[in-house]
């Protein structure tokens, strides 16, 4: 096994947490037409509750992890760059299958307008609270990891264009069916609003803990 | 162009401490080097700086004439097999790492890693290789640093407390395959210990820091051949010593005790009454390093 086989192993690894955070996701958009009084209702709510705290714990667990492999690595002779293009890979897969597999979700459930730019908002998010919190843990380890490229530069400015183009989207939508929270939307969209502030946030205050490291190593991409 | 490693005016600062101060040094191929100081006198970091694990704050380090610091040619030379603690790896989460997963990772990242070197030894140390790094003992965690730097078969090697937690039939069994590997192999070992005397036999080199600085570089054989402690009255120790550079003075009642290093045909004065006897290399690391030298 080389080291680029290494770093997709690693990567697909932990895909399992980005699956069952889809998974609450589908849940969440399943149940915000029912009555929360209902048992059904309540029931869908509390699984829903138990598997959005078990994804976060899981993700915070999985860069963690992620951490530790990348340390590991460079105690055995792996560059920063390297490092550092081991990072976006990992962020990227997770991203990409977060896309594909919420678009599927989204398709068999209910593929609604209102359902579709909510799903295509959360993704970038996603991704983007995912380098967050990396970049936030990265700047705080022992080792020295520098993560800041020219990719996950522009990857970022591609993430924020989708969030507010999806927003706008929504906002259209929405307005379409006559007001601009129709019933059944405000609360995927505040919560959608809240994961892309939250996303935004987290990865740039890692981007600044991360810059302040960047050049004086001398490992730049 | 001579193999070797070279650090020019190696400097470590963090914060306001000073982990290395000016350190210039070489380490040339095909020896087996004892890196000794006391804890907290910078061994560790020099040796990570010089496999690139931590950024020195200045100077440079060059392997074979390439530097060190982003190089993947270079790297590949390097092993350094650090010492993990119980503490560290839980904290880390390095606990949670199977044996088996770490040495996959080392045979990914080390190009000659011998594999069934690798075997052997975990089959000779009774590693289980199943067992999660954070449930190892302190001896076992040796266990496979040794196996990760012996398996590596890279040219440079850094050993940092290999025998850390080892009883004495480990220790004795890996200073044995350290020789047998570096008979085979002319590999450079750079080993950093505090069992000194135990390990002394092994070195051609011996390197001392003390407080971030270098301060000896010398051929192990030749150092303690130059080295002597001077015993007796004050008066007839201070006669005979006179104008030799004199360490780690011990002075109980009007006896007195001196070390001292004799230089380009420099010798201890005859006719006095003074007891001469070789010392070991722990000793030198003492008179040189000790409380008030």
């Amino acid at each position: 096994m080389n080291r680029f086989k290494y770093w997709i192993n690693v990567s697909l690894k932990d895909l399992s947490i980005i699956v069952l955070g889809s998974i609450a996701y589908a849940l969440f958009m399943s149940i915000v037409d029912e009555d929360p009084m209902s048992l059904i209702g309540f029931s869908k709510i509390m699984v829903y509750f138990f598997s959005i705290i078990w994804f976060f714990f899981s993700f915070i667990t999985s860069v963690t992890r992620f951490v530790l492999l990348t340390n590991v690595a460079i105690s055995m002779g792996e560059t920063r760059k390297n490092v550092a293009l081991g990072i976006h890979l990992y962020n990227l897969t997770q991203f990409i299958f977060a896309f594909l597999i919420l678009n599927i979700v989204a398709f068999i459930t209910d593929y609604s307008a209102i359902k579709l730019v909510t799903v295509l908002t959360s993704i970038p998010a996603t991704y983007l609270f995912s380098c967050g919190v990396g970049l936030i843990i990265y700047s705080n380890s022992k080792t020295d990891i520098t993560t800041k490229s020219v990719p996950a530069t522009i990857l970022m400015f591609v993430a924020i264009i989708v969030i507010f183009s999806s927003c706008f989207l929504t906002g259209i939508a929405n307005l379409s069916s006559g007001e601009l929270f129709p019933e059944g939307s405000i609360v995927p969209t505040v919560a959608t609003c809240i994961i892309a502030a939250l996303g935004i946030l987290a990865y740039f205050i890692g981007t600044i803990l991360t810059r302040k490291r960047l050049c004086k190593y001398e490992a730049c991409l | 162009m001579m193999e070797l490693i070279e650090c020019k005016n190696l400097c470590k600062n963090y914060k306001d401490k000073s982990a290395l101060k000016d350190v210039n040094v070489t380490f040339e191929k095909g020896k087996i080097y004892g890196l000794i100081g006391r804890n907290g006198a910078g061994k560790t970091t020099l040796l990570s700086i010089m496999s690139a694990q931590n950024p020195a704050s200045g100077g440079s380090i060059t392997v074979d004439g390439e530097a060190v610091w982003e190089n993947p040619n270079a790297l590949k030379k390097i092993c350094f097999s650090r010492e993990l603690n119980v503490s560290q790896t839980s904290s880390n989460g390095l606990g949670a790492m199977k044996v088996k997963e770490y040495l996959k990772i080392a045979s990914i990242y080390y190009p000659l890693w011998d594999k069934d070197m690798a075997k052997k030894l975990v089959n000779e140390f009774e590693l289980d290789v199943n067992k999660k790094m954070g449930a190892l003992s302190k001896g076992m965690l040796s266990m496979v640093t040794i196996v990760v730097a012996l398996a590596s078969k890279a040219p440079y090697t850094f050993l940092d407390e290999p025998v850390a937690g080892l009883d004495v039939i480990m220790r004795e069994y890996f200073y044995k395959l350290l020789v047998e590997e570096y008979s085979e192999t002319g590999r450079t070992f750079i080993i950093s210990t505090h069992i000194i005397e135990e390990a002394s036999p092994m070195f051609e080199e011996v390197v001392m820091i003390k407080n971030g600085t270098l301060i000896l570089k010398e051929n192990t054989e030749e150092l303690i051949a130059s080295a002597f402690h001077v015993n007796g009255k004050a008066e007839d120790v201070d006669a005979a010593t006179e104008g030799l550079s004199k360490y780690h003075e011990e002075i109980i009642g009007r006896s007195k005790g001196v070390t001292v290093f004799l230089k380009n045909g420099e010798k201890i004065k005859e006719g006095y009454d003074v007891t001469v006897q070789p010392v070991n290399l722990q000793q030198i690391f003492v008179a040189l390093c000790g409380m008030g030298a």
